[in-house]
């Protein structure tokens, strides 16, 4: 680990959160093993000490707190996920991180998701379930956004100074979803090249039309909507809505994709290929 | 697996015998003494401020922040140390008129890689020097940047290409060309070439050899106390004794006045076989205030300034006949030096140039090789070090001819290989192979995979159009190992000899001390060593202390690389064994009051032939320790110290077979089965050649897969964390079925031959064939290293096009 700070001030209440110069908000810590801390940082925040309840459910949604930790967001999810048939997509998810089990009982879902890397699945997952994050703004507001447009870049996201990620809430329609995911990587158990995540309003294919997570301006109500989440291969989450079963719409939205991410992970000329390939996989799959 | 208590061995019964590693315990325990973890009463701390930028001169270095930052003490450019940095040497100049720039650890006025040292924080703290390190304030100019080795290597100061170093007008270092021919060990390659395109077959390929990183696990770390007599040196280093050697001739410190010393050391794999400008830096600012310093680097650092490895474009022209017989092989070489010679770096291709024939019967051969300098990170010697490039060069190229030709790949070697009766054998390297059976280690191999049953799928799966393909590899190598004859060492201009030290001091306890001048880094020398002495001594392998990696303790020493621990290091202990129990059958005599002549020893007692009387070893090491009755004309004392100097080098072969699935609609490669045979000559101790064939072949499987450094356009390095620099984890290979043969080598007493590099050698090729074997039915004939999904898609998706 590469870090060169001064020190970690332990956040009790929320007018802790007021960072001074030099800090930034820590919530787990474990990409800190990953690279040196960026320069001119000096101090975190770690939010840890805040208490959060990691996991509630309220008026049909589920509330999971930014400080939530991997290792919980898994083992919730698999014992709800009978009940909310949605959550099932937290495994490959989640499978899809770098980590030990080590750093799955350490890392958080809101820490993956401010780094704004394009192979972040945790916006992968959030996204894809139509998730909107609850935002803690300096003033002692809050606001929310869509989780789909929380990140806008590698390493950017839409949070201006001072904010705090405080959850992710996870509607009643991407609970019930069906869920779909497929991943490529370098190795077995590498940082994803390609992933892609697909909801689906819940029930059996055929059925009636529930309540769409997420559904395609001007389309026919009565035709259900898919929606496409495509992380890593491009620079970020890229949610496509397409009408289930209909290819060529997926097809049109991805010739639409000029920007696909390029490291020493993966080519852009593969990894557009391969997101066509399990796009298309996962459509037919929540058809 | 079961773990067993182990019972002591009965005296004699080592050499062969499954030990657990007594090094083992202390390590794995935390019980180390890493060099970061030593603690010294006043130690300045340092911090490298390093250049983001590949080529630079250096307009302006602003100290005056950093200085006054809390707890810094000093901050020092190159120019302050100017006079007592030294140089780094490159002790393998491999022609006469080599082009070597001057290495300096601290850059003066020019930068020529994107993490060269520009200046070096000194502080009371390491977190304080890496704070001020933030506010040295460095003005550089950039210059243009030699990046891509072919393109370096056209380079010149006319066609306005980038030079890495614009005052040496030139790219090019040196060339170095064998021709068979010329030196008498074969025909005239060009002939052949010229014959095969008449009436025959011509191969024409060229295979990029990626840039790799060492990746030890433990960073590279330094102290140095200037504060007794003598300046004491603890580096996480391979070779304790050239570092001092070099030290000492590069700075005029005298070499008596230095001691080196290589402590618990965390793996090296070559990256360590080094004289690094950290070292440097501290010997100097250590000198310069009178007081202990540390320095240990980050991991980034490590990934972006430690010393790179292979990195090389190799142009093929491989004859042959009708039938398959091979004719002539042309090499013509580019090799990355990166942006300064180091230690042995040029010298590392050259390595490579007795290997490129291999295992077979050539009889024509030509290496022409260029070292070229750019401005990327110097690279040097990894894990094999010119031998796995040479290996994957000519089994790729057998497999080509293979298919050319329509034929099974092992069939075509068996044509071309050197048999088993015709041993020793002088290649057309020059080389003279003294044992091995590749037959036999074949055949053991093929029925193990079990070959035609792949075959069989694999030929079933093409038939259906299957999307996932089944590839299979080959790779039947050999190696050069036990560096080195001196006299060779000399022939081939390297700047020292090969020989080894070793000293066994026989205690009055009946303990046994064992000074080795091989220096480990975990390979398990403890171990194979104490073996190699309870063994010839018949002492129990408890009772024997292996001590090593001081020069004070063991000063004289040539340390450990190219596979030469056992075959040079533990030869040599294994003679001064036979010279204790030599110089102690006078003793033994003289207490058993007999003729010398009728003194037999045997399982660590001396007895008089035909009687029940003897003595054991320890008893004369006791005996001789008193000295109130002994021989006139010896010296009290029975202990022994031996240099030895291989008359040859070993060759450990084997065959290497793998068997991947490509899943051709994505590019995606698993290995499903990986089997090899490796005949390393006599095993001294099978669980340490189960693991050293383990690790070596992850890392060459990683190189055939996953592993590249790779640079951006402007010379930055983007695999600059082990998040993109892709060293596999467990759960990214498969259980390998390894075996072995053994034919001993004649080179030493022992047998040995050397396993520390072989894994790493054969496995590279033995992957890529099989995943080229996978898609070749696509109009695939080459996939580039690292084989990623996209780039086998890539193929897959131009193979099919044409």
């Amino acid at each position: 680990m590469d870090l060169d700070i001064d020190g970690v001030r332990i956040a009790r209440e929320r007018a802790d959160l007021a960072l001074r110069p030099g800090e930034r908000l820590l919530a787990g810590g474990t990409f800190l093993y990953s690279e040196p801390v960026t320069p001119g940082v000096t101090g975190l925040v770690d939010l840890l000490g805040l208490g959060w309840d990691p996991w509630s459910v309220s008026g049909g949604d589920l509330e999971v707190a930014a400080t939530c930790t991997i290792a919980t967001l898994r083992d919730r999810a698999a014992s709800a996920a009978e009940q909310h048939p949605g959550l099932r997509l937290v495994a490959p998810c989640v499978s899809a991180f770098l980590l030990s089990f080590k750093v799955a009982h350490t890392a958080t879902v809101g820490g993956n998701l401010c780094l704004g890397l394009p192979a972040g699945p945790m916006a992968a997952l959030f996204a894809a379930l139509n998730a909107t994050a609850e935002i803690w703004t300096p003033d002692g507001g809050t606001r929310t956004t869509p989780v789909a447009d929380l990140i806008t870049g590698p390493g950017r996201t839409t949070l201006a100074g001072g904010e705090v990620l405080r959850a992710l809430r996870v509607p009643p329609g991407g609970l019930a979803a069906r869920t779909a995911a497929r991943k490529l990587s370098l190795t077995a158990f590498g940082r994803s090249a390609v992933l892609v995540t697909g909801a689906a309003p819940g029930g059996a294919p055929g059925a009636a039309p529930g309540a769409a997570p997420g559904g395609v301006d001007g389309a026919d109500p009565a035709v259900r909507t898919v929606r496409i989440v495509v992380t890593a291969s491009v620079p970020r989450p890229l949610t496509l809505p397409v009408p289930a079963g209909d290819h060529d719409a997926l097809d049109t939205a991805l010739d639409r994709v000029g920007d696909w991410y390029d490291d020493p992970h993966g080519s852009p000329d593969w990894r557009a290929a391969m997101t066509r390939r399990l796009s298309h996989e996962v459509l037919e799959e929540l058809s | 697996m079961t773990t067993t208590e182990e019972a002591p061995a009965a005296p004699a019964d080592e050499i062969g015998r499954d030990r657990r590693r007594k090094e083992d315990r202390r390590l794995i325990t935390g019980r180390t003494h890493w060099t970061d973890n030593i603690v010294l009463p006043g130690t300045l701390h340092l911090a490298m401020v390093r250049s983001p930028f590949a080529h630079a001169n250096i307009t302006g270095i602003d100290t005056r922040a950093a200085a006054q930052a809390p707890n810094v003490v000093a901050v020092l450019t190159g120019t302050d140390l100017a006079a007592t940095q030294g140089v780094l040497a490159n002790a393998w100049p491999i022609t006469p008129d080599q082009v070597t720039p001057e290495h300096k650890p601290v850059a003066v006025d020019r930068v020529a890689f994107a993490g060269e040292i520009v200046a070096v924080v000194v502080a009371r703290s390491a977190a304080a020097a890496a704070d001020a390190a933030d506010l040295v304030d460095v003005d550089y100019d950039e210059l243009p940047a030699a990046l891509d080795l072919r393109t370096a290597a056209a380079a010149t100061p006319e066609n306005g290409g980038a030079i890495a170093h614009p005052d040496l007008g030139t790219n090019n270092s040196a060339q170095w060309i064998f021709d068979s021919a010329q030196a008498g060990t074969g025909g005239n390659v060009e002939d052949a070439i010229a014959a095969a395109r008449a009436d025959g077959i011509v191969i024409e390929r060229e295979y990029r050899q990626q840039r790799l990183i060492p990746a030890f696990m433990e960073p590279r770390s330094v102290v140095v106390d200037p504060t007794g007599e003598q300046i004491t040196v603890w580096s996480a280093t391979q070779i304790p004794h050239i570092a001092r050697f070099l030290l000492a001739a590069t700075t005029g410190v005298p070499e008596s006045k230095i001691r080196y010393i290589a402590p618990d050391v965390g793996g090296g794999f070559g990256g360590k076989l080094q004289t690094t400008p950290e070292e440097w830096a501290a010997f100097a600012v250590a000198r310069r205030f009178g007081k202990p310093v540390k320095y240990t680097e980050t991991r980034s650092e490590s990934l972006q300034s430690a010393h790179h490895g292979r990195d090389q474009w190799q142009k093929l022209t491989l004859a042959a006949t009708n039938d398959g017989t091979v004719t002539g092989l042309k090499v013509e070489l580019l090799a990355d030096l990166g942006a300064y010679v180091a230690l042995v770096g040029g010298g590392v291709p050259v390595l490579g140039a007795f290997m490129f024939n291999a295992i077979y019967k050539f009889p024509a051969y030509r290496f022409d090789c260029r070292t070229v300098l750019t401005n990327k990170a110097w690279t040097d010697a990894y894990r094999g070090a010119g031998r796995p490039e040479a290996t994957f060069a000519i089994e790729r190229l057998m497999d080509e001819l293979a298919a050319e030709l329509g034929r099974d790949p092992l069939e075509v070697r068996r044509q071309n290989w050197i048999t088993h009766d015709e041993f020793p054998f002088t290649t057309v390297a020059g080389l003279t192979y003294d044992s091995g059976d590749y037959e036999s280690a074949t055949a053991q191999a093929v029925d193990a995979f079990g070959y035609e049953d792949l075959r069989a799928e694999q030929a079933r799966r093409r038939e259906a159009g299957d999307p996932v393909q089944l590839g299979i590899g080959v790779s039947t190598f050999t190696e050069m190992c036990g560096l080195a004859p001196s006299r060779v060492l000399g022939s081939l201009d390297y700047g020292a000899g090969g020989w080894e030290h070793a000293e066994i001091r026989m205690l009055p306890t009946g303990k046994v001390e064992v000074v080795t001048g091989a220096s480990a880094h975990g390979q398990g020398h403890e171990t194979a060593f104490s073996q190699i002495v309870a063994d010839r001594l018949g002492v129990p392998f408890e009772d024997v202390e292996v001590l090593h990696g001081d020069t004070q303790v063991a000063p004289r020493g040539l340390d450990t690389y190219g596979s030469r621990s056992l075959t040079v290091g533990g030869e040599a202990l294994a003679l001064a064994a036979d010279k204790v129990v030599a110089k102690a059958k006078p003793w033994a005599a003289h207490l058993l009051e007999a003729d010398p002549r009728d003194i037999e020893f045997s399982r660590g007692t001396f007895a008089v032939s035909g009687t029940g009387e003897g003595k054991t070893i320890q008893e004369i090491a006791l005996a001789a320790f008193a000295a109130h009755d002994y021989p006139e004309g010896i010296e009290p004392g029975i202990d022994a110290e031996v240099t030895f100097d291989p008359v040859n080098f070993s060759f450990p072969h084997g065959t290497h077979l793998c068997a991947v699935e490509v899943d051709t609609e994505t590019g995606a490669v698993r290995l499903r089965k990986y089997v090899c045979v490796d005949d390393v000559g006599t095993v001294i101790n099978p669980l340490i050649v189960a693991g050293q064939v383990h690790g070596g072949l992850v890392q060459g499987i990683a190189q055939a897969l996953w592993e590249e450094a790779v640079y951006d356009e402007s010379g930055t390095l983007l695999t600059g964390t082990l998040a993109d620099y892709l060293v596999p984890s467990a759960a990214d290979l498969i259980s390998f079925d390894t075996a072995h043969r053994s034919t001993p080598a004649t080179s030493n007493s022992l047998g040995a031959k050397g396993v520390g590099e072989a894994g790493t050698i054969a496995s590279t090729p033995a992957v890529v064939n099989a995943v080229v074997d996978a898609i070749r039915p696509y109009g695939v004939h080459d996939v580039e290293m690292p084989c990623t999904p996209a780039r086998v898609w890539r193929a897959i998706q131009d193979g099919s096009a044409s």
